[in-house]
């Protein structure tokens, strides 16, 4: 008897321990069960996070659909503006062009005009400067002639007396242009 | 063969009115005047012949007589090769007695070398009985040493040969003290090429000391067979002196015709001073200062020859508007 009590210790011990055991995974359990619930909680809000998320790909999704449509929508609108105004532009030019051709033209003209204009009054004065040369000058040609000859000459006297200072070459040039001179004069009174 | 030029400066001189321009002008083949018309200045006429080896330039420097407005230019006198002194066989006292004071004393001054001839001009009108009067007042004025010639301008007569006669003693002249190589019997060629003899140039001048009356009048009596010129025409009329070109509206002058004279003397002097220059090109380079200065002399006395002329239009002008 003596061993009976030990064994039963040893059982009761064992009991104990199983019990404590049994007390641990039934505490472990409620901890699973815990876990189990706080997961299936986790993943209900994973759920949903995951609906709010698609549904927000969606509105995202939509909203930048309508960002594009009204860029496009924009970008219509102001390449039709560009294109009326380039056309505009291509009208208005060319109605300028038009104008600057009729403007042209007419400045042609007028120049045209002022020319033929300037040459009569430039030939009427002329004709009538001639005329008053004319009649002062009447019967007095000859005489003119003469002065202007003279006057000429005194000139070709001046030049004369500076020709021995010449050497042959300057000599014979300026003793050209002398003569030059005096045939020229002699072409106009014997003409 | 080059052939030279020879360029000879005559002057004629003489008393206004003895027929200077008119003896150039018949010389060189224009018409007798129909009128006096006092030449102003000097009036430059020229004659050239063309010799095989030579070309004969004949200057003719015709000088007015009137010496009122007609002052003494000493271009009418230096360089001078040659000088005809004119008298009026008509007034030859007066046009005679102006030849000694006046001109003789000039061209020994300024041209002692040239050669001159005493010429009686209007033979035309010498009467055969004032022939003797004539002889005897040239041999009273004791003009010696030059050959004394008759010619009628009017006629013609003698007036080639007198010309002819300046040049064959200038070309004598020539031959004698010159380059006798090269212009040896230049003056027989130029006889030739005018168809004349020495003979006929010899009887030409009178010897005023031997001839006689009857001679004389023989000898000067106009042939009139050139350009039919009828002397009997028109009355002779003794001619007055202008001695102011202002008044020259009460000597029956065309004043327009002595402006045309004028003008046309002075394109002959332009031609002449054109002639100067182109001589002075052809002078050698070792008398080329001499002939600058020359040239120069010539030039300035043709300058005021110039003014003269233009004096004169002026003048004439004057007279317009004061009547």
């Amino acid at each position: 008897m003596k061993n009976v009590p030990k064994t039963l210790h040893n059982l009761a011990d064992q009991y104990e321990k199983t019990m404590s055991k049994m007390n641990l995974v039934k505490s472990n359990n409620k901890a699973i069960q815990n876990l189990m619930e706080q997961v299936s909680n986790l993943e209900g809000e994973m759920k949903f996070v995951k609906q709010e998320m698609t549904s927000l790909r969606g509105d995202l999704l939509s909203s930048q659909e309508r960002i594009e449509q009204t860029i496009r929508t924009q970008e219509e609108i102001i390449m039709d503006m560009i294109n009326k105004f380039n056309e505009e532009l291509l009208q208005h030019k060319s109605s300028m062009k038009e104008d600057i051709e009729i403007l042209k033209t007419q400045q042609d003209v007028l120049k045209i005009s002022y020319t033929i204009n300037e040459k009569k009054f430039m030939d009427k004065v002329n004709s009538s400067i001639s005329r008053i040369i004319n009649k002062q000058v009447e019967g007095k040609e000859n005489e003119i002639l003469m002065k202007i000859w003279m006057s000429e000459f005194k000139e070709i006297i001046r030049d004369f007396e500076k020709l021995k200072k010449f050497r042959p070459k300057e000599f014979s040039v300026r003793l050209n242009e002398i003569s030059d001179i005096i045939d020229i004069f002699k072409q106009k009174i014997l003409s | 063969m080059l052939v030279s030029e020879i360029n000879i400066k005559l002057t004629i001189l003489g008393q206004w009115g003895v027929g200077k321009t008119s003896m150039v002008n018949t010389f060189v083949g224009k018409d007798f005047p129909s009128m006096y018309i006092p030449t102003i200045g000097s009036n430059i006429a020229r004659k050239e012949y063309r010799l095989k080896d030579n070309h004969i330039r004949l200057n003719i420097w015709d000088i007015g007589g009137q010496r009122s407005f007609n002052p003494l230019n000493p271009v009418f006198f230096s360089n001078l090769d040659s000088a005809l002194l004119l008298f009026d066989l008509n007034n030859p006292k007066e046009s005679l007695q102006e030849i000694i004071d006046t001109y003789l004393k000039n061209l020994s001054k300024h041209s002692p070398e040239c050669i001159m001839y005493l010429v009686g001009n209007k033979s035309d009108l010498l009467k055969p009985e004032d022939s003797e009067i004539l002889l005897n007042i040239i041999r009273k004025y004791q003009i010696q040493g030059f050959p004394i010639v008759f010619v009628s301008a009017k006629t013609q007569d003698n007036i080639t040969e007198l010309f002819t006669l300046v040049i064959f003693d200038f070309l004598k002249k020539l031959e004698e003290s010159g380059n006798k190589t090269q212009f040896q019997g230049i003056s027989k060629d130029f006889l030739n090429s005018v168809g004349k003899s020495e003979e006929d140039l010899n009887d030409l001048i009178i010897n005023i000391d031997e001839i006689d009356s009857n001679t004389l009048h023989k000898k000067i009596t106009p042939k009139i067979i050139k350009k039919n010129i009828k002397l009997t025409e028109k009355e002779y009329i003794p001619l007055k002196e202008i001695k102011d070109l202002k008044q020259i509206r009460a000597f029956d002058i065309d004043k327009n015709k002595i402006k045309e004279n004028i003008f046309s003397a002075f394109k002959n002097n332009l031609v002449a001073i054109s002639e100067l220059i182109l001589e002075l090109k052809k002078t050698p380079i070792n008398s080329l200062i001499d002939n600058i200065d020359k040239t120069l002399d010539d030039l300035s006395n043709l300058n005021k020859d110039f003014e003269l002329k233009l004096d004169s239009i002026l003048e004439l002008e004057k007279s317009d508007k004061n009547n």
